[in-house]
């Protein structure tokens, strides 16, 4: 339920129109990707997506690897 | 014993290189054709001691992994010894200050250890499967079999929020004890088809949502194509609400999770 | 279709293994001994993936108790497989999610150029079919 369970909390829209809605959940779907505090979590996301079809294998392979790239130029960072 | 690790570690300090090591395997393996993990001595070689041998790349004394590709390339070593050879893997990232220690501290010494690892382990493989639910699967599930709870949360929508906070969260609780029992049971049915066929076994519980489990599997070779198709059948049984991932054969990382001389507790 | 996929998608053995298949077991799992040297290690904890954790809260209850409210259950056990592909797309949120992780990997920036020609739809069936795979690495069969 983790995307939808997000979901859940966004604002109804008044008027249910394509480009809003898909911006804000964009903005949702990012904001869960890359939550600061929890790269595990977000690791955790893409595989799941990528195994229920959602995202394809080439699409994953670039996402977690620049989010492991992340993770550790973070980890270099705080260790400086 | 402390000061015999201090000494080592002093020594490492002034060395310009100490040793990393890949894994264990009996007496003879021969190095992998493949890039180690160290720019400067990327060349993986073999140390001998007794029946066992070590794996290892020099890395400088003051290594620490650094990015991706130095967790990549300690699977890959792993990966292509193992197509040669039962090997018993390192966690990543296990330095040694020498030869001498590699040699004296981990084959000799914990010959029996190592021994038994790899006896264990001889005709074996490593195989994973994960289990996810697809976007309203468990939901979904969960109502099939108690839709006494869609009834209730239809009933709900016809009353004000304000007015039914209290059924609402009731509600909410029941889910919520549903949704584990669902993960519970789908975990079981999971599991059992798989870990009949296997030696060991290991289960994960999931690490998200959508994530219901990570089984880890030791297999007999000869058992292998039993296990495909299990998970074949697996597959097409939950066809309407789980996919599976699964791979392998994986280098043996869950069914060589031990500690050689650690610090009693 | 994405059921089909799924059906015939281990009739040829498991899949070829990512970095992303032993991350965990790497860092986690596989033989320790005690006098490795320290600074090798440091900071890499960071990887290892935690156990989910459910909260016990009255908002979590109360989303639940939404989502089971919106949830199209009709006649879900019985459908054949026509009728659960279009109770499949028709569910709104089905489609939000794919939608939302398309328009994720836009935002993250142009690195999927000319991965799909219909990048621009939103409108379109709910799971993206897997890509043929491309090998990381030899496996042995």
């Amino acid at each position: 339920m983790g995307l939808i369970t997000g979901l859940l909390t966004l604002p109804l829209a008044p008027v249910r129109g394509a480009a809003w809605i898909a911006e804000l959940l964009a903005e949702e779907a990012e904001r869960q990707l890359a939550e600061a505090n929890s790269p595990q979590r977000a690791l955790a996301e893409l595989e799941a997506a990528r195994a229920t079809g959602e995202l394809s294998e080439e699409a994953f392979e670039e996402l977690h690897e620049q989010l492991l790239d992340e993770i550790f130029a973070a980890r270099g960072a705080t260790q400086a | 014993m402390s000061s015999e690790t201090d000494t080592a570690t002093a020594v490492a300090e002034r060395a310009a290189t100490a040793v990393y090591v890949y894994g264990v395997t009996r007496r003879g393996a021969a190095p992998p054709a493949v890039t180690g993990l160290s720019e400067q001595h990327a060349q993986v070689r073999a140390i001998e001691g007794g029946e066992l041998t070590a794996l290892v790349s020099d890395v400088p004394a003051q290594w620490h992994a650094a990015s991706r590709q130095d967790v990549a390339a300690h699977d890959r070593v792993l990966s292509e010894l193992m197509r040669v050879k039962t090997v018993v893997p390192m966690r990543f990232g296990i330095v040694l200050a020498s030869d001498a220690a590699v040699r004296e501290r981990l084959l000799q010494r914990h010959a029996a250890e190592l021994s038994e690892l790899v006896a264990r382990l001889e005709g074996c493989e490593q195989m994973s499967v994960k289990a996810y639910y697809e976007d309203e699967g468990l939901l979904r599930a969960v109502l099939a079999r108690r839709p006494e709870l869609k009834r209730r949360a239809d009933a709900l929508e016809r009353l004000p929020v304000a007015q039914s906070q209290g059924e609402r969260i009731a509600l909410g609780q029941d889910v919520a004890a549903a949704v584990e029992e669902q993960r519970a049971l789908d975990e079981r049915a999971l599991v059992e088809p798989l870990a009949a066929l296997a030696e060991e076994t290991q289960v994960d519980p999931g690490a998200s949502d959508r994530h219901l489990a990570t089984v880890q599997l030791l297999v007999k070779r000869d058992r292998r194509t039993a296990l495909d198709a299990a998970v074949q059948r697996l597959a097409q049984e939950h066809a309407q609400g789980i996919v599976l991932r699964y791979v392998g054969p994986l280098p043996p990382y869950s069914f060589c999770a031990f500690a050689l001389e650690a610090e009693p507790a | 279709m994405a059921l089909a996929a799924s059906q015939n998608r281990y009739a040829g053995g498991p899949s070829p293994s990512g970095l992303a298949d032993v991350l965990d077991l790497i860092l986690d799992k596989g033989l320790v001994i005690d006098i490795y040297l320290r600074v090798s290690l440091v900071g890499i904890e960071l990887l290892t993936v935690d156990a989910r954790i459910v909260v016990a809260s009255v908002d979590t209850y109360l989303r639940f108790a939404e989502a089971v409210g919106r949830l199209n259950i009709a006649d879900d056990d019985k459908q054949g497989l026509p009728e659960l592909m279009e109770s499949m797309t028709s569910g709104a949120s089905k489609s939000k999610t794919s939608g939302a992780l398309d328009a994720a990997k836009e935002k993250i920036g142009g690195i999927f150029d000319g991965d799909d020609d219909d990048e621009d739809e939103k409108e379109k069936e709910p799971a993206r079919k897997a890509r043929p795979r491309r090998r990381r690495r030899e496996e042995e069969s």
